[in-house]
């Protein structure tokens, strides 16, 4: 054990005494709703407690922007453009707490900050400075502080600001849609930093849709990315100045003088080789330091927030939590820094959020707000908006409290000492390691998945951590390292047993010795990565032919009785929500997905689309492949995933049987919106 | 290319044709729309194809021809003015094109046309002069009120756009006028200005024997460019009505007996109550890829039969056929028909021909035939009455698109009608729609914003309490529209996530020419710029809220410090606007445009009309405003003097 870890072990040992007492304080009884949407979110409340706070009727707060504000007090910038004061937001007066509105009619701001008594945000086409002159609470002065041209479109968020070390502050500019993604304005698909008196200068860019971003510990500012073109799955990219994240889109502007970078858009290959092996080529590319495996963890990454807390809000200090809107959720990510460069692992950290989690602050007790707002997208958490607050409940979950690299396998640290029978037979743990396609289209199903032998495992003597001799340990790829074997020394399973560590470097040091304390593999592991449900390969097809016909049955003698056309809407719709049809027609359906994500169509039996829809999102990694379609009976017929503006025609007979057969995108996230009904008449 | 190929799902018509709720299901269409105007350059164009119709006909104004028995009253002239500050008063000048009554309330007789009407679309221009009266009496029985309505917080069915009482004695003393309807909200202008009227009027249907089946209507109501009335019913004629009883027809009659009016570009188009119909349908369909419309003779159908309505899916099949519909269409009245073909897997932006193709044929003539090289084919045609044969031909040959076709014909008392009964069966989910009012206090709203057919991006709205709204462009650092009336729609932007994503204002608006408010000329004959050159060094610095919470917005130009504060005038008549610059050093060569328009006349006292829609009044330092003819239209600039580096401009815009 290092000296670090049990000095911070010591610090936990003492908070335990502390803090369930002051927990219980902060957050009456009364006003704790718990939020347990699953039995994973019910087993992780007992460690990071959910406390929903009330919002007052007829305010919309669709958070967009978050800060803390002296005497602990929360700003919060909503999507419609408001931004409210919450008053004892810890509900301590055991009161509901106070909203009262400090400014409105801003355009759609993304981001909120404080410094020296004034409130920025990032409007659409500005950064804006909103103070108070006269002192009655309420902005009188909107000032421009930094403006930049829209194209107009749709798709041209704007997020920010973060203060940057040097009291300056970062703004990010999503990329405008038209069929992909497109920089039709100057800086769009760039980090650009902004002097409090309005200099601009531009960072990076190669950025798609940078909902959020944030600074480690050590200063260093990180983005989380959303799938989509040239977007494998989502990740977060550590930037720096110069720096190409991925999207080609804002290269657009690298020909202008202020530009840090001069690549341009067509010296990137558009070949699919992963990014990893395009960055070797193309030195201005910066890929992800952490991969996020597309709906394994997450399916639409937000707001990245340091854990500051020194061990106040438990035992992950100085790692990085990342919110994700569609899944309702927080990702917790740490990082090591191999040979200079940013590289580590994600785990699962808390699901069961009210909302789409966009928005994560720190508020003055150590628990964490998180703001919320699903409009647009859905979100797991199906209210529309929402404020809640996680509190650390003093318990220690058993949790690989980090994730290490070494030139021979990795490293796992637990949180609490592990039973060393389990902990020491390799047959605990499975890895296998897989990578993306780099392309202009949009999202890739994992490739080139490969499984490795774990040859050797030493767990050292205090039972803290666990050293694994991995078989062939592949650079650049990401590793998904399951230790779903691992118990406690109590005999607890782990209470998120996989995480995902991408390997940008292999570091090198000391190799393990295997000595007589480690055990020994016997049996080779390499097998079917599919197994165990998380697997599954690009090239492997699943969908039996006659759930997905594209083509015209022989039989049908060339000829359909109805064709239906249904077509994706924004904001995750068919536009179709009713077909009615006879039993046993001849049916020609066409989806048209003219929407920007992907979607399918999956025609289920009667009452079945709720288990279709968690089936479909427990396909993990091998999901994308199989797209989407669980193998199950209550599947009856399909279309494939689609791209943004593809179409495909299934063909399939009606069953004679009459009744309401569901159809579902299933595609993880969009099942609770995205349905409609297949009526067959009696 | 990828948005050229999406642009093919959008098979509607125009958004405008549609409610709200259902536009809100267009946006995919005007998203791409922009799409492909961005990938040319220059800023997105809103664009959204007009319907193809048959024109309006126009009361031409050269005489009183159109009108019986007209009394002296009423005259053709060239122009009128109408003084805004003096009761009743207007003056004309010779000429023709513009239809007058000088006389005063009591004086005068009614103008009635020579021709009678039921069902009517009536669009016209109006001007009151200031506390002056008159009305249209649809049939001459069902009156809607002209009057000068200006200042009016709450109208009434009295007001100008209310539809006026009807009137029974035998409901007893004070209860004798009943179902008078006011306008949603009063978009009257200031006397002077010319308004803007549109107006469908439906005619009450009477069965054989006489009796009436059905009440008149006003179907929709539209003062200028706001819709005021939709679907009102008239269960008998107003008081006062020029005719007894109710009647399938009545002349157009304008009140002439309640004080000065005038009108200009009157037009019309006039429908009976028949409509277009077809019976004895047949079909063959043939299977097979076509790429032009094929020679069937002597070739068996796959499939034949005899269907109740006219419709692609007829064809059986969706991808690649060839479809004969036949049967006998009726026509109600000879004349010119225009027929609108749109095959709905044709691409927006087009097709090669071998995708598609139709040709219509009546009475043996061909009528239309469609290329396949765009989605919608119009054509003309002369139709004799009576029943005649009716020929539709069509060939599909497009995989993944639905077959749908839409066949919309109108003509001579014929409206418009769609002769397909598939012609849309998609239907979205309607969401609210989400509006915004000011409440006690003004409320400033950030947006996209359309103006002249152009997606503003950096907008911001003021609502202020009164009801007189306007939005401010901070890239130009000038007014683009004006309005009274609700608000703002937020729909789009509020609940919407895809294109286009604005803020719609509610009211009834006044558009400004687009271009900064200041310029710095070299000459005084240089051209005013559309947007602001780079050279000006432009920064908008963003606004301040006074105790009332009204703006001003502040800019830079130069090294001029600029601050702009719009605020409404008494009684909600308008705006009044305050330009404040500071510069470090004496300059010149800095203008004010108080306006640009087609024309721009003075008026007596000093203000001045722009396109006969608002006035602009000068004020301090911009006294010495004037008029300059520049390309396609005039121009009110005045030169800037500074005092200590500093200089005020204000003025009032006023309708």
């Amino acid at each position: 054990m290092t000296a670090t870890s049990r000095i911070t072990r010591a610090i936990f040992a003492a908070l335990l005494t502390t803090l369930p007492a002051t927990v219980a304080a902060v957050a009456p009884a009364a006003a704790q709703q718990r939020s347990a949407t699953s039995s994973q979110a019910a087993a992780e409340d007992r460690y990071y407690r959910l406390v929903t706070i009330p919002i007052p009727e007829g305010v919309v707060l669709e958070v967009g922007g978050m800060t803390t504000l002296p005497g602990g007090r929360l700003g919060i910038a909503t999507r419609r453009g408001e931004v409210w004061i919450v008053e004892d937001p810890y509900m301590e007066s055991g009161d509901q707490p106070h909203f009262s509105r400090f400014a409105r009619g801003l355009h759609e701001p993304l981001g909120l900050a404080y410094r020296d008594g004034v409130l920025y945000t990032a409007q659409r086409g500005e950064l804006t400075r909103l103070i108070d002159r006269d002192g009655d609470g309420r902005a009188d002065r909107y000032e421009t502080v930094y403006s930049w041209p829209l194209s107009g479109n749709y798709h041209e968020y704007s997020y920010g600001p973060v203060f940057t070390p040097d009291g300056n502050m970062m703004v990010t500019l999503n990329l405008a849609w038209i069929g992909y993604g497109a920089s039709l304005a100057k800086w769009r698909g760039w980090a650009i930093e902004i002097t409090p008196d309005g200099r601009m200068t531009p960072i990076a860019t190669g950025l798609r849709s940078p909902a959020g971003y944030g600074y480690n510990l050590d200063g260093e500012l990180f983005y989380a990315e959303n799938q989509g073109d040239w977007v494998g799955s989502g990740g977060i990219t550590h930037l720096e100045r110069g720096d190409f994240a991925g999207n080609p889109a804002g290269l657009t502007w690298t020909n202008e003088p202020e530009s840090p970078l001069r690549l341009r858009p067509e010296e990137v290959p558009d070949t699919g080789e992963p990014e990893y092996v395009v960055a070797q080529r193309v030195p201005e590319l910066k890929p992800p330091a952490v991969w996020f495996p597309h709906t394994v963890l997450g399916i639409s990454t937000s707001d990245i927030l340091v854990d500051s807390m020194g061990g106040r809000f438990g035992p992950f200090a100085g790692q990085l939590f990342v919110g994700d809107q569609g899944h309702s959720r927080i990702m917790r990510v740490f990082l090591e820094k191999v040979d200079g460069v940013y590289q580590g692992v994600v785990f699962p950290f808390r699901e069961g959020f009210s909302s789409g989690v966009l928005r994560m602050i720190w508020g003055t007790d150590a628990s964490m707000f998180v703001g919320m707002t699903n409009r647009g997208w859905a979100s797991t958490g199906r209210a529309p908006y929402g404020l809640q607050r996680l509190v650390w409940t003093g318990e220690i979950p058993f949790e690989a409290q980090k994730l290490e690299a070494r030139p021979d396998g990795f490293e796992i640290t637990f949180t609490r000492p592990v039973d060393p029978a389990t902990a020491t037979d390799p047959a605990s743990y499975a890895i296998q390691s897989f990578t993306y396609h780099y392309h202009h289209t949009y999202g890739s199903p994992p490739i080139d998945q490969q499984v490795h032998a774990i040859t050797a495992v030493e767990v050292s003597q205090d039972g803290l951590r666990a050293r694994l001799q991995v078989e062939g340990l592949r650079q650049g790829y990401a590793h998904e390292i399951r230790m779903s074997g691992v118990r406690s020394a109590e005999g607890e399973p782990l209470l998120h047993d996989t995480g995902y560590y991408t390997l940008n470097r292999i570091p090198a040091g000391e190799r393990m010795r295997t000595t007589s304390t480690s055990r020994q593999s016997t049996v080779a592991t390499a097998g079917d990565p599919n197994e165990g449900g998380s697997g599954g390969t690009g090239a492997r097809t699943l969908a039996p032919a006659a759930k997905r016909q594209t083509t015209i049955p022989v039989v049908w003698n060339g000829s359909v009785d109805r064709t239906v056309t249904i077509r994706t809407a924004p904001g995750m719709r068919f536009d179709l929500t009713e077909v009615t049809v006879q039993p046993g027609e001849r049916i020609r359906l066409v989806l048209e997905n003219p929407d920007d994500m992907l979607h399918n169509l999956v025609v289920v039996v009667p009452g079945a689309a709720d288990r279709v829809v968690e089936a479909a999102m427990n396909l993990g990694l091998s999901g994308q492949a199989r797209n989407y379609v669980p193998d199950s009976p209550d599947v009856l017929y399909h279309t494939a995933l689609l791209q943004p503006g593809t179409q495909e025609a299934i063909y399939f007979q009606v069953p004679s049987k009459p009744g309401e057969y569901p159809y579902v995108c299933t595609f993880p996230g969009h099942g609770i919106t995205m349905r409609g009904v297949l009526r067959v008449e009696g | 290319m990828v948005a050229g190929a999406l642009t093919g799902f959008y098979l509607g018509p125009p958004a405008e044709a549609y409610p709200i709720h259902v536009r809100m299901k267009r946006q995919y269409a005007l998203h791409l729309a922009a799409a492909i105007a961005l990938s040319a350059s220059g800023p997105p164009v809103l664009h959204a194809q007009a319907p193809a119709v048959i024109p309006f006909d126009s009361i031409v104004l050269g005489d009183l021809a159109a009108f019986s028995e007209p009394p002296a009253n009423w005259k053709v002239v060239g122009d009128v003015a109408a003084d805004r500050n003096r009761d009743l008063r207007i003056t004309t000048s010779p000429g023709i094109g513009v239809l007058v009554n000088t006389a005063r309330p009591g004086d005068g007789g009614d103008l009635r046309t020579t021709w009678e009407h039921g069902d009517i679309d009536l669009e016209l221009d109006f001007m009151v002069p200031r506390a002056s009266n008159s009305g249209i009496y649809f049939q001459g029985r069902y009156e809607l009120q002209l009057l000068d309505s200006w200042g009016v917080e709450h109208p009434t069915y009295g007001d100008v756009g209310g539809i006026y009482e009807r009137w029974d004695e035998s409901r007893g003393p004070g209860n004798e006028g009943f179902e008078g309807q006011a306008p949603r909200f009063n978009a009257a202008r200031a006397p002077g200005l010319w308004q803007t009227l549109r107006v469908e009027f439906r005619a009450p249907r009477f069965d054989a024997a006489g009796n009436k089946i059905e009440n008149a209507r006003f179907v929709r109501v539209e003062l200028n460019g706001a819709v005021i009335h939709e679907n009102v019913e008239l269960s008998g004629p107003t008081r006062g009505a020029f005719l007894p009883g109710e009647a399938p027809t009545g002349p157009l009659i304008i009140q002439g007996d309640h004080g000065p009016i005038a009108f200009r570009n009157i037009r019309f188009k006039r429908y009976g109550p028949e409509a277009l119909e077809l019976s004895g349908l047949t079909f063959k369909a043939y299977d097979g890829q076509f790429r032009s419309l094929p020679d069937l003779t002597g070739r068996s159908p796959d499939r034949s039969g005899e269907p109740t309505r006219l419709a692609a899916s007829n064809a059986g099949v969706a991808d690649a056929f060839a479809l004969v519909q036949q049967g006998t269409i009726e026509v109600p009245v000879a004349g010119r028909y225009l027929f609108d073909l749109r095959l709905g897997w044709i691409d927006d932006d087009g097709g090669d021909g071998t995708e598609g193709g139709a040709r219509l044929r009546i009475g043996g003539r061909e009528v239309l035939v469609h290329d396949g090289r765009q989605r919608s084919v119009t054509a003309e045609a002369d139709l004799a009455a009576g029943r005649q044969e009716f020929v539709l031909e069509l060939f599909k040959n497009r995989e993944g698109r639905p077959a749908s076709v839409d066949l919309f014909a109108e003509g001579p008392g014929v409206r418009r009608q769609a002769l397909t009964s598939e012609t849309r069966t998609r239907r979205g989910s309607a969401q609210g729609a989400v509006t915004v009012e000011p409440g006690r206090e003004p409320y400033l709203l950030r947006s996209f914003l359309e103006h002249g057919g152009e997606k503003r991006t950096h907008v911001i709205s003021v609502g202020d309490p009164s009801g007189v709204h306007y939005s401010y462009d901070a890239e130009l650092g000038n007014v683009l529209l004006a309005w009274r009336g609700p608000f703002l729609e937020t729909s789009q932007m509020w609940v919407e996530r895809g294109e286009p994503q604005l803020a719609v204002p509610l009211g009834s608006v006044v558009r400004f020419a687009l271009g900064p408010a200041l310029a710095t000329l070299n000459a005084e004959n240089d051209a005013w710029p559309d947007s602001i050159p780079p050279s000006f060094g432009y920064r908008f610095l963003g606004y301040d809220l006074d105790e009332a919470g009204l703006p001003t917005f502040r800019y830079r130009t130069g090294d001029a410090m600029v601050e702009d504060r719009i605020e409404p005038l008494e009684g909600r008549r308008g705006l009044a606007r305050s330009i404040r610059i500071e510069t470090p050093e004496q300059r010149g060569g800095l203008y004010l445009r108080l306006a640009r328009g087609e024309s721009i006349e003075r008026t007596r006292d000093g203000a001045y009309i722009v396109d006969g829609r608002f006035y602009v009044v000068p004020g301090g330092g911009t006294e010495r405003a004037r008029l300059r003819t520049v390309d396609g239209g005039q121009e009110l600039i005045v030169p800037l003097s500074f005092r200590r580096n500093q200089s005020t401009a204000e003025y009032e815009v006023i309708w």
